[in-house]
């Protein structure tokens, strides 16, 4: 029996599966720790459980709001993870090899957002057996369908692009199939970076069209520039600002979390002036698309911008969303101080996701709010619990993917040489 | 949604968003079959890529 006990570090011991020249915290530390997704996931099994079975009710969604929380994470999960995408497209199609280092965990976190919004779609739909219905029975005029199409399409090719990775593992690497699998991979791998830039461009784009067209609610609707309405390029401009910020936000909390240096600080700072420059032509854009609605757009329909506002989704998400966590982290990013300091840079990247996410809080919720019929009034909405736990499952299934990924493949490839002794 | 399906309709809307969405699917997949090919092929010719070799 001791002999056993002796015996068993040895068996636990998975170092060999460790990236090369990395350390990691032992077994059980690690297994404790993934303690916190698994309840996240089961909080999210239990509220999925319920909605599936009993219905919607468990929710407080109704007929004025059709779109709740459900929509507003996988919205802003979609943005986040635009990092996937752009980096992907500055490293392998512009060349800017300078990213290089980050490239990997911008695929690992664009993978998590995008299988964490479908998951979450799944049960957003009601009938996930039935989801294959949306490819088959395909309605070509609504931006959904395009989103819905380019969502799973881009999901395959995040799982492609993230498979050699996968495949670079120490273990798994030295098994020759793999090993020379993964190696022609990286050789093609500006195709597949091609169709995804493709391809989340029009997602991306699509999801913001989707209330731009909304003619019935003056809220949300926009002028078009062909077949598209202004929405749809403010979108994608959004997206690809606020995506860089998230992936290095996320490389950045690891780096606290694990005590090490993970990517330098050189490629943060590209990232963050990437952001920055982004953040600011998307700014412009959107001070003007705001201030036409404003002055120009919704007096010609008989009304004002304060009808748009009132409690709680008042005046001050404006000046929240355009102020805040708009124009000031574009100049926090665009000024080199700020993004040679550490905790400076990570607060205009927090700036910067925050305004991401409240951007489609309020497209969704508040183009929602306000009444379209003379006799209706403003309408509020709160998530319940159940909602909660089913948006949850981005986070916990995230947390558990990063966590393993973290652990066993070679995601970070500066890591070992910036953690010298 | 196949061409020869009922609900298919040939009008411009069909085919410009369907001959997008098989176009980027067979780009994708067709790559990645032409990746797996050329790894059979190499590995018949020992071209073998490894964290050993």
């Amino acid at each position: 029996m001791r002999r056993w006990f002796d015996d068993l570090p040895k068996y636990a011991d998975d170092s060999s599966w460790w990236p090369n020249g990395t350390t990691r915290c032992r077994p059980e530390v690690f297994l404790f720790w993934l303690g916190l997704p698994l309840t996240i996931m089961a909080y999210f099994g239990l509220s999925a459980f319920l909605v599936l079975f009993k219905g919607l009710n468990q929710t407080n969604m109704n007929d004025y709001f059709a779109f709740g929380v459900w929509i507003v994470v996988d919205l802003a999960v979609i943005a986040l993870g635009a990092g996937a995408f752009f980096t992907s497209f500055l490293n392998y199609i512009i060349g800017k090899t300078e990213l290089k280092p980050i490239v990997n965990a911008a695929v690992l976190i664009g993978f998590i957002c995008y299988t964490g919004a479908i998951l979450m779609l799944g049960i957003d739909i009601g009938q996930p057996i039935r989801g294959w219905f949306g490819f088959w029975h395909a309605n070509v005029h609504s931006m959904l369908t395009e989103v819905m199409f380019c969502i799973t399409t881009y999901a395959i090719v995040l799982c492609i692009e993230l498979l050699p990775s996968v495949l670079d593992n120490r273990r798994i690497g030295k098994v020759p199939e793999f090993g020379t699998f993964s190696h022609n991979l990286h050789t093609i791998m500006i195709v597949f970076a091609a169709a995804g830039t493709f391809l989340s461009f029009f997602h991306q784009g699509s999801l913001g069209g989707m209330f731009g067209v909304l003619y019935a609610r003056p809220f949300a609707y926009r002028g078009h520039l062909g077949i598209w309405p202004m929405t749809f390029f403010l979108f994608v401009m959004s997206a690809i600002a606020a995506g860089p910020s998230f992936t290095t936000m996320v490389v950045m909390i690891t780096e606290k979390i694990t005590g090490k240096r993970l990517t330098s600080h050189k490629v943060k700072m590209l990232m963050g002036k990437i952001s920055g420059w982004l953040l600011l032509v998307y700014m412009v854009c959107k001070s003007v698309d705001t201030l036409y609605w404003a002055f120009i757009y919704l007096p010609s329909k008989g009304l004002s911008v304060g009808q748009m506002y009132q409690a709680p989704y008042g005046s001050w998400l404006v000046w929240a969303e355009l102020g805040l966590f708009g124009w000031l982290p574009a100049i926090l990013l665009l000024t080199p101080r700020v993004r040679e300091s550490y905790g400076l840079l990570f607060l205009a990247m927090l700036l910067n996701c925050i305004g991401v996410t409240l951007n489609r809080f309020i497209f969704t919720i508040q183009s929602l709010a306000l009444p379209v019929m003379p006799f209706e009034k403003f309408f509020s909405y709160l998530p319940t619990w159940q909602e909660w736990g089913v948006a949850s499952l981005v986070l916990g299934h995230g947390l558990l993917i990063f966590m393993l990924a973290y652990r066993y493949l070679p995601i970070f490839p500066q890591e070992p040489e910036l953690n010298q002794r | 949604m196949l061409p020869f399906v009922f609900e298919w309709h040939w009008d411009i809307g069909h085919i410009v968003f369907f001959g997008l969405f098989y176009g980027v699917v067979s780009v994708v997949f067709g790559v990645l079959g032409l990746t797996i090919l050329k790894t059979i092929l190499d590995l018949w010719a020992g071209k073998i890529h490894s964290a050993d070799h």
